[in-house]
């Protein structure tokens, strides 16, 4: 039971402490910090210090070195030749036919009398005005584009005859060729009885004299501009039809040494796939300290740098090396450099920190931001670069207890 | 409804530090000492070892625990503001925390047992710098760096009071030291792409120690000096153990934290010694006079001195008017006054020169209907020196407590 004179206490209470607390609350209040008392604290000291692989003489080794990449998850597929590289192209056609056409397909009641090809351009490498034909040739082996390799292209079985003609060898968008009426009739046989014949697509390959490569938009999942097959079908005497060949799979070849471009540079090559390796020794970096930032920078050799049609060659991707013969990297650590004029920098902060922090430095990889689109060569100074200034330059900033 | 938040606001306030009251100085040893927690402490002169007082509880010296007659609690919250100057610029901080809180029971009265118990502060460190660092190098952005000083240690203890022969009280508590005390040095860049750092030099302290204390009979009477109708010496002396203090020197990154160092060793605070003498004028006036001494040259952490440390020094003198009560006393004479001087050498010198602290402080409680009462306490003070380019403070500290007194353990008659 509460006694009316202990409300009357509680009552008391808050009616004068209540004041106060709220005073409080409004009068806690500072001016921001400043520098007052900052010589008392010297103890706490701190230095912000930097460290320069150049002026600093930081060790560094780097080499560049292709690499074997599956290309079927492009976003374009490539063909032709020019500089140091050549380029072919797979692909293979599906088909969607209603059951009519399917049902007359077994009765073999239809006549293929015209088949063609369509490829929507989206890149190319080398002189517009350059040169350009190819041939198209009927695989006879399984492939997939999700393994098929340019190390595999040595063992492809594929035919020798050119089934094209018609072909479009000029266009600003659309490249198209007719294809040899058999092969497309086999295709159409196997998609009413896998029994009786195959559909392993057909191999483009660039003709000779070819001194450009050209970039096709390749399968996409929207469909949109990918490589389309169109074949038209008659059925003696009732009617003529065209039926549509989809895209299932397409990948490029790319196949070729790797660019000259001297022996002071490295050099970086997309659909190659060209990457370089490069390791700073940063035993130089003190103990106890806080890495701040760390930039990496690249001097660009601009004439021996050859870009194509793709604006988004002027960006590196930087990865940390978890394991540097099996050239396995950290998904944790990536980093984009970006050109401007002839350097290309970015921060790799983090792939420092972690050095710093009990991370294994065994270097990082540098390849092309789109190492899956286009050819282009990118020629940059490299740690043989006999000018010092000119090697890649890792900047570091740190900060320590005084 | 409006009690409940009223309530809340109440207790949130209680949970919640603002902001940072800034004193470079408190970098050094565990801080600046807190003596007290409560108003009615702080009203005179933080020390009060010679106080008897039965509507609060004083934890100064546990003998005045013996003229105990309710179950008593206790608890405060503190504002504090400091106006810090080197001579050419100022700034103004401030930070309000809750205090402390104390449980007190009269055993016996025949024996003079109280027990007591509570939560209190004994040191603090706070304080906030910054510097700023134009870098010409085009590599290191410009940046400043904040200092940045926080917790302090803090006491929890348990102790009774007893009589001792010839009028004399005595009492004694066991102590257990604990807290946290963070010196913060954070790097932020004006370039944002360059990531902040803090380094945190972190240490953690545990350890035990005790207070015992001694107030005399009425010397008064015992001496038959008319002229005062109370008068009594007291003394306590705070020993502690040394403390056992873990270190952590860590670096803080972008959610990568980097234990550089750490490490156990041990501080040691120096005991206090505090003497004081209190007489009274009628049945309304008292008067107290406290001196204490803790030689913080001794000092040590890890087993090192620090040079920036001296012996303390305290003294005050304070006069408390309590009107004598009698049947019909109104509200406004029943409020207790306190008002009085201090002088402290304090802990801290800097090239040779202390840094030494006058302060006046008064305050009041006003009754709360029988036995409680809500205590107001203010203090002002102003330490330090701008020779050396040292810093002047200029302090308020404001306290605001409650003291709850209620007959428990009553005997009932048949």
């Amino acid at each position: 039971m509460i006694f009316p004179e202990k409300i009357l206490v509680i009552k008391k209470i808050f009616r004068y402490l209540i004041p106060f607390v709220a005073l409080f609350l409004i009068i806690g209040c500072n001016d921001d910090p400043t520098d007052l008392g900052v010589d008392l604290l010297e103890q706490d000291g701190v230095e912000v210090l930097k460290l320069n692989s150049y002026t600093d003489s930081l060790q560094q080794y780097s080499y560049d070195f292709n690499d074997a990449v599956v290309l079927g998850g492009a976003t374009h597929i490539l063909l032709g030749k020019a500089e140091n590289i050549t380029s072919h192209i797979l692909m293979k056609f599906v088909f969607s036919i209603p059951d009519s056409i399917k049902s007359e397909l077994e009765k073999r009641n239809l006549t293929v009398i015209e088949s063609y090809i369509e490829l929507t351009k989206s890149y190319r490498f080398g002189d517009s005005s350059a040169y350009f034909d190819y041939g198209v040739y009927e695989v006879k082996e399984s492939w997939s584009s999700s393994s098929f390799t340019s190390d595999s292209f040595a063992t492809l079985n594929y035919g020798n005859i050119d089934l094209s003609f018609q072909r479009e060898i000029d266009n600003d968008s659309v490249y198209s060729f007719r294809l040899d009426t058999t092969l497309v009739s086999s295709w159409l046989q196997n998609y009413a009885d896998t029994n009786i014949a195959s559909n392993n697509g057909v191999l483009l390959s660039s003709a000779i004299g070819t001194q450009k490569v050209l970039g096709f938009t390749a399968f996409n999942v929207d469909g949109e501009n990918d490589p389309r097959l169109r074949i038209v079908v008659q059925k003696p005497g009732e009617y003529i039809d065209t039926l549509i060949g989809y895209i299932s799979s397409d990948l490029s070849i790319v196949l070729g040494e790797r660019a000259n471009v001297g022996s002071e540079n490295l050099v970086i090559q997309s659909s190659l796939v060209t990457e370089v390796k490069l390791l700073f020794d940063l035993s130089k970096i003190p103990d106890n300290v806080v890495i701040n930032s760390a930039i990496l920078t690249f001097t660009v050799d601009t004439i021996k740098t050859k870009i194509g049609s793709n604006a988004n060659v002027n960006k590196l991707y930087v990865q940390l090396l978890t394991d540097s013969v099996k050239n396995e990297v950290s998904k944790d650590y990536n980093y984009i450099l970006t050109r401007s004029g002839s350097s290309i920098s970015g921060s790799i902060t983090n792939i420092v920190r972690a050095w710093n922090n009990d991370v294994e430095n065994q270097g990082f990889l540098v390849k092309s931001a789109t190492e899956l689109y286009g050819v282009d060569i990118f020629a940059f100074r490299g740690s043989n670069a006999p000018d010092l200034s000119e090697r890649p330059k890792l900047e570091i900033v740190y900060s320590r207890k005084k | 409804m409006k009690n409940v938040i009223v309530i809340l606001i109440f207790v949130a306030s209680f949970s919640i530090t603002f902001a940072q009251s800034s004193s470079p100085y408190t970098r050094y040893g565990i801080g600046d000492i807190d003596y007290s927690y409560s108003p009615k402490m702080i009203g005179i002169g933080d020390l009060g070892v010679t106080n008897l007082d039965q509507d609060h509880l004083l934890v100064s010296n546990p003998a005045s625990w013996s003229i105990l007659s309710r179950t008593r609690v206790e608890l405060s919250i503190g504002y504090r503001g400091a106006s810090i100057s080197d001579g050419n610029k100022t700034a103004f901080t401030s930070e309000t925390d809750f205090k402390g809180f104390t449980i007190g029971f009269p055993v016996s009265r025949e024996y003079g047992v109280g027990v007591v118990a509570g939560l209190v502060p004994f040191s603090r460190v706070s304080y906030e710098a910054q510097t700023n660092y134009d870098s010409p190098d085009e590599v290191i952005p410009s940046y400043h760096v904040l200092y940045e000083g926080t917790g302090g240690i803090s006491k929890i203890f348990i102790g009774s009071s007893f009589n001792l022969p010839l009028g004399f009280s005595a009492g004694v508590t066991l102590d257990y030291y604990f807290g946290n005390i963070s010196y913060l040095s954070s790097i932020t860049f004006e370039n944002t792409s360059n990531i902040t750092t803090t380094l945190e030099n972190n240490r953690r302290s545990t350890g035990f120690g005790s207070t015992a204390g001694i107030i005399s009979s009425n010397l008064a009477r015992d001496f038959r000096l008319d002229l005062f109708n109370d008068l009594r010496i007291g003394a306590s002396v705070n020993f502690i153990s040394e403390l056992s203090t873990d270190t952590v020197y860590s670096a803080k990154s972008l959610f990568l934290v980097d234990t550089q160092s750490v490490g156990s060793v041990y501080t040691k605070i120096p005991l206090r010694i505090t003497g004081g003498l209190s007489f009274a004028f009628g049945d309304s006036y008292n008067f107290n006079f406290d001196y204490s001494y803790q030689p913080m040259s001794s000092y040590t952490f890890n087993g090192t001195e620090d040079n920036n440390l001296r012996d303390i020094n305290k003294v005050s003198a304070a006069f408390e008017y309590k009107a004598k009560r009698y049947p019909g006393i109104s509200l406004w004479e029943q409020i207790i006054w306190r008002f009085g001087l201090g002088y402290e050498q304090t802990q801290y010198t800097f090239y040779g020169k202390g840094i030494d602290q006058i302060s006046t402080f008064g305050g009041f409680s006003y009754p709360l209907g029988i036995d409680n009462s809500i205590d107001i306490a203010i203090q002002y003070s102003m330490r330090g020196t701008n020779d050396y380019s040292l810093l002047k403070e200029h302090g308020v500290k404001l306290y605001v407590g409650l003291s709850f007194g209620e007959l428990w353990f009553l005997t009932s008659e048949r």
